[in-house]
């Protein structure tokens, strides 16, 4: 099965081509607030690129988030109609599971994004053939990470986007267990998206088009009015 | 040719099917007025995560209404503004995916030179050059049109758009999200006289200012102990009065310095039944067509994109 994966949830896009053969295409910028601009070409260039059709796409794979409202909304209605209205099947896998599952290395792993005011969007996974989630996604502040999480007495990887404002209050949370990943691991890819979703779509699960939301984590402020 | 229209802008989904700009083959809008009304205003994240749930539904909906499937569309067109960046962007990204799968031609159209086209549903195409009044939520915009996209802004509010003020006059009332309807409902069984309301002229220009109305409105129903039903009536009537008084009254002054060859009112408060009989009576006066959307094609819509 030949699967498109986008991956919107952060100031990164992701776009990728990922089939029985492996990843086929990829193609990632960092366009903060442009999503809407970038998605849909980029899509189109790296299908060229690969020369597939787009009638050739058999699966939609999309990341739910959590992560930038916005985009995350973006992704998932571009996915989501394209899968409806083609009769495709869809499936929306997590922005953190994503991340984690990028990291190179094996033992556990905490995926953390940003999560504006001063929090983080987070999960625990342990790496070794695939990452395996043990804890939901949580919403925390970085300094205080250890106490939402399971007792840590082993290493453990840091990756996500968290980690361009709160790699230190995280790191000394988890000290001495912590270190960060390289900043290449810090965005979720859609290499990996597809990859993950892919298998999910042969296992025969799939995400309803019409009822796939995002993984908001966050209460919209609702004293936040229009102008 | 069939287009799919998308309108995602405030608090309205909606998707539509017109056959070659003049017949409606289906018109679905689905209201967050409910979502938002305790907040007597619309919350822009609670918008867009609406229109995530509805758009595809609606589109669904406009297409089977329509009696047609994919292959019976030959464009699609998708409102780009103005209106709330979140929310536009969910139906922007979906009209983009679906132009591109299914190989549409897509256009992106402003939300008011939407509701100014309106008018062509009905009426067929715009005598130019028009005289339009664009009054809503969100603007009261006196334009005059010259060609298509082609506009000369005559006028506008300084403060709040008339149908802003009517939602806050309404909220203070007790009256429900958009106040507007509620405030024509109620106002129908009301005197225009009994509760003595300025008439916001200003000067001798073509600007427009409701603020002024809308604090005295609010401040008579302060005043008032025990407000009863016939005094929110007399209350509504009375606002729709002068409101729609200084809006003709600009309107009229417009038409005499630019001599169009029609004037047309466009947006949500056109469908107020007080401006559109207020407007129609200056007709004759006028010696030009009167064009108003019918009712339903005034609020927003995706038939008009
Ligand atoms: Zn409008």
């Amino acid at each position: 099965m030949r699967v498109l994966a986008i991956d919107t949830a952060t100031t990164w896009g992701s776009v990728a081509i990922v089939d029985a053969a492996g990843v086929v295409a990829e193609r990632s910028a960092h366009v903060p607030a442009a999503h809407l601009e970038w998605l849909i070409p980029a899509i189109k260039g790296m299908l060229a690129d690969a020369r597939v059709e787009c009638g050739a796409i058999e699966g939609l794979v999309v990341s739910k988030g959590p992560g930038g409202f916005s985009g995350l909304r973006i992704g998932i209605v571009t996915a989501a109609a394209w899968a409806h209205s083609l009769g495709r099947p869809l499936a929306g896998v997590s922005t953190l599971e994503v991340i984690a599952a990028g990291v190179e290395a094996s033992g556990l792993v905490l995926a953390a994004l940003d999560a504006r005011r001063g929090e983080v969007a987070g999960a625990l996974f342990r790496r070794a053939d695939c990452a395996t989630r043990l804890t939901p996604d949580q919403l925390m502040k970085p300094d205080v990470v250890r106490d939402r999480l399971p007792p840590i007495d082993e290493p453990i990887v840091l990756a996500g986007d968290a980690l361009e404002r709160h790699a230190a209050a995280l790191l000394a949370a988890l000290s001495p267990w912590a270190t960060a990943a390289p900043p290449a691991y810090w965005w979720p890819r859609a290499a990996i998206a597809g990859t993950l979703g892919r298998a999910r779509l042969l296992r025969g699960e799939r995400d309803d088009p019409l009822g796939l939301l995002p993984d908001y984590i966050r209460r919209p402020d609702a004293r936040e009015f229009a102008p | 040719m069939r287009v799919l229209g998308i309108e995602t802008s405030c608090d309205e989904t909606a998707a539509s099917v017109v056959e070659d700009g003049r017949t409606i083959r289906s018109n679905v809008v689905a209201s967050q007025a409910d979502l938002h009304q305790r907040f007597g205003g619309v919350v822009p994240e609670l918008a867009s995560r609406r229109h995530l749930e509805r758009l595809l539904p609606v589109i669904d909906l406009a297409l089977e209404q329509a009696g047609l499937t994919w292959s019976g569309i030959e464009g699609i067109a998708v409102t780009c503004g103005p209106g709330l960046v979140g929310a536009l962007a969910v139906g922007v990204a979906a009209a983009k995916s679906l132009a591109f799968t299914h190989n549409l031609p897509l256009i992106g159209v402003n939300h008011l030179e939407g509701h100014l086209f309106a008018n062509t549903i009905d009426s067929g195409p715009l005598p130019m050059s028009s005289l339009a009044l664009i009054v809503s939520g969100a603007h009261t915009d006196l334009v005059l049109v010259e060609g298509p996209h082609r506009y000369v802004m005559l006028g506008r509010t300084r403060d709040d758009a008339a149908g802003e003020a009517f939602d806050k006059v309404a909220r203070s009332m007790g009256l429900g999200y958009p106040g507007g309807p509620e405030i024509d409902r109620l106002g129908r069984g009301g005197n225009r006289k009994a509760v003595p309301l300025p008439i916001p002229f200003l000067d001798g220009g073509l600007d427009f200012s409701f603020s002024g109305v809308k604090t005295a409105a609010i401040r008579v129903l302060a005043a008032r102990r025990d407000p009863d039903p016939q005094f929110l009536a007399d209350l509504a009537a009375s606002l729709q009065y002068v409101v729609a008084e200084a809006l003709v009254s600009k309107l009229l002054r417009a038409a005499r310095r630019h001599a169009p060859r029609a004037v047309l009112l466009a947006g949500g408060v056109a469908a107020n039944s007080v401006l559109r009989s207020r407007l129609l009576g200056e007709a004759g006066r006028l010696g030009v067509p009167v064009l108003i959307p019918a009712p339903a094609l005034c609020t927003d819509n995706a038939a008009m994109i």
